[in-house]
């Protein structure tokens, strides 16, 4: 009985949102399932925190579909969803700014990556971690989202030349800090 | 220098899909002639290798956590959290009724004995009744207790309901007596033939006598949760943390917090036991790090096994009856030791069958960066006891 509408645009799904309750929920899960890796990807690397991201990705979704439901227009519906994900993660930076948390350190007890591949997987996300906000932002927002640099300069309110330089940095840094385990941690991934 | 920037961001351009194909052809002429352009664009492949292979998908249960928060779903029923009591006394309400009578005979028959019917020469059957040790007088058994010498007064009653065909069985005979919760201790058959080929026969189909929990009251005497010697115990927990994380688990919590018990039944106060569990524990490390203060929060599923002990109160020998209990539990998991208190009531829905509930308090004690931390949780637990 339930249609599926994966030919739908994302405004027209925005749209179908403010149906009753079960077109509603059609139209949500399937912008949920277009965004929700990206957008979650977005809030864990900017976060650096699961507990908190998890949280910020969930009231993102949230918020989106309260504003779907009020009936408001919308043109572009994956800008909306960044844009509320990226808000919400600037507000609570500026809340938190003192507690810095380590993202390893949210892995479970249960994860079973042997010894030397963690050690691995950390260095990684410290080296994104450690980035300036601004190029981590831009870098997330590429390789996380799959923006193109002029999606992500629009997102950002930035230029195009800006956007090219911030993402050459952070790949720069990157590429210096974890050359010598460049080949390892492209094994175990 | 800047001819060397420009290759280096050229490569990246050139990765990301945005570099246009005559700066392309530029960049693949440059590289031809530079070694070390050739290994800075090998490494810009790895690193966009690594950084992609290192995404994270988010955890299904958020979707379901967004979905009801703006309520656009309803939780399945087999997650909902009161399914697994249901599932318990449902589970445990199936054993009763298949192994342990949990029906049992109707009080109208007036007496056990009497649904017998049989139609050829009375048996004897000697009532003895508990007296003052100052009456007494030694009785030896003639059944299985012969070598055993008993303080009794005997007496003898006409048994005119109690026939046989000269068939009955001794085994079963007594097995009828086992399962007679009238107010007569013990009925001994002293005058009977030995086992024939024949059965007993009942007057009518025994299922249609049963009734519900028939014997609620006028209980005396039940030897079979006397001489119990373990109780098997399933439990269900449903705590809430003292540490609130903000945290959901990933796996579906009503499928855990639930331990299991093999009692020893030391006497009717007190019992001894291992019991395995699993459960939730929220965990908050607070710790600080070149003058940075840091706080984890985590959810941790704790795999625990260790004994316990439980103290019960008098039995007021009546079905529901309720029974007060203390318990506490002392056990290892990886993260750490936990230990429990409890203390609640047991209510006894027949000789073998018990349901308990009551408010459990847990502890955590752990180490995170050789530093003690504990997680505390309390709540309410619900239990299915079996006899045995």
């Amino acid at each position: 009985m339930s249609k599926s509408l994966k030919n739908n645009t994302d405004e027209e799904l925005f749209d179908l949102m403010k149906s009753n309750k079960n077109t509603s929920r059609l139209a949500f899960d399937e912008l949920y399932d277009r965004y929700s890796s990206k957008i979650y990807s977005y809030c864990r690397k900017i976060m650096n925190n699961s507990p908190v991201a998890d949280d910020i990705y969930q009231e993102t979704f949230t918020k989106f579909f309260e504003t779907a439901q009020k009936g408001k227009e919308m043109t572009n519906v994956a800008g909306y969803i960044i844009r509320i994900a990226r808000n919400l993660c600037l507000n609570e930076k500026a809340k938190k700014h003192n507690d810095k948390v380590a993202l390893e350190d949210y892995i479970l007890p249960s994860y079973d990556k042997s010894y030397g591949t963690k050690q691995l997987l950390d260095l990684l996300d410290s080296a994104i971690e450690e980035l300036p906000e601004q190029y981590k932002e831009s870098l997330v927002m590429k390789e996380y989202m799959d923006m193109s640099y002029q999606e992500i300069a629009d997102n950002l309110g930035i230029t195009l030349p800006i956007v090219r330089i911030r993402i050459y940095r952070a790949k720069n840094k990157l590429r210096k800090v974890l050359a010598p385990y460049l080949n390892e941690l492209e094994k175990i991934l | 220098m800047k001819n060397q920037l420009n290759n280096s961001e050229k490569i990246i351009s050139l990765l990301d899909g945005e570099l246009n194909p005559a700066e392309s052809s530029q960049l693949y002429n440059d590289m031809a002639s530079d070694f070390e352009l050739q290994e800075e664009m090998n490494q810009q492949i790895s690193l966009k290798n690594v950084i992609n292979k290192n995404n994270t998908l988010p955890p299904s249960a958020l979707k379901n956590e967004i979905a009801q928060k703006i309520g656009i779903y309803s939780e399945p029923l087999y997650k909902s959290k009161y399914i697994s009591y249901f599932a318990t006394l449902l589970f445990g309400g199936l054993i009763s009724f298949f192994t342990f009578n949990f029906f049992q005979d109707n009080p109208n028959s007036n007496s056990d004995i009497q649904s017998i019917t049989s139609n050829s020469k009375p048996i004897d059957i000697e009532i003895i009744t508990p007296t003052s040790t100052n009456n007494n007088q030694t009785l030896a058994n003639n059944t299985q207790d012969n070598n055993k010498s008993l303080s009794h007064k005997k007496n003898h009653y006409p048994t005119p309901n109690y026939n046989s065909t000269n068939t009955v069985a001794k085994e079963d005979i007594n097995l009828i007596n086992k399962n007679s919760y009238n107010e007569i201790q013990t009925a001994e058959i002293v005058n009977y033939q030995d086992l024939s080929d024949n059965q007993i026969t009942n007057s009518s189909n025994p299922i249609s006598q049963f009734t519900f929990f028939s014997n609620i009251t006028n209980h005396s005497t039940n030897q079979n949760y006397k001489n119990s010697k373990f109780t098997f115990i399933i439990n269900k927990f449903e705590n809430h943390s003292i540490t609130n994380v903000g945290v959901s688990p990933i796996i579906n919590p009503t499928i855990n917090n639930l331990s299991i018990a093999l009692m020893y039944n030391f006497n009717e106060t007190w019992q001894f036991g291992l019991e395995y569990g699993q459960e939730y524990f929220n965990q908050r490390f607070y710790f600080q790090e070149n003058f940075v203060k840091h706080f984890i929060d985590q959810i941790y599923l704790s795999n625990w096994i260790g004994v316990n002990t439980r103290y019960l109160s008098n039995n007021f020998n009546t079905y529901f009856a309720p029974q007060l209990f203390a318990k506490a539990l002392f056990a290892y998991s990886e993260a750490g030791p936990v230990s429990k208190l409890e203390s609640g009531i047991i209510f006894n829905l027949n000789d073998r069958l018990s349901f308990s509930t009551g408010i459990q308090y847990s502890n955590l004690l752990y180490t995170y960066k050789s530093q003690f931390f504990h997680s505390n949780k309390i709540g309410v637990n619900a239990g299915l006891n079996i006899k045995f």
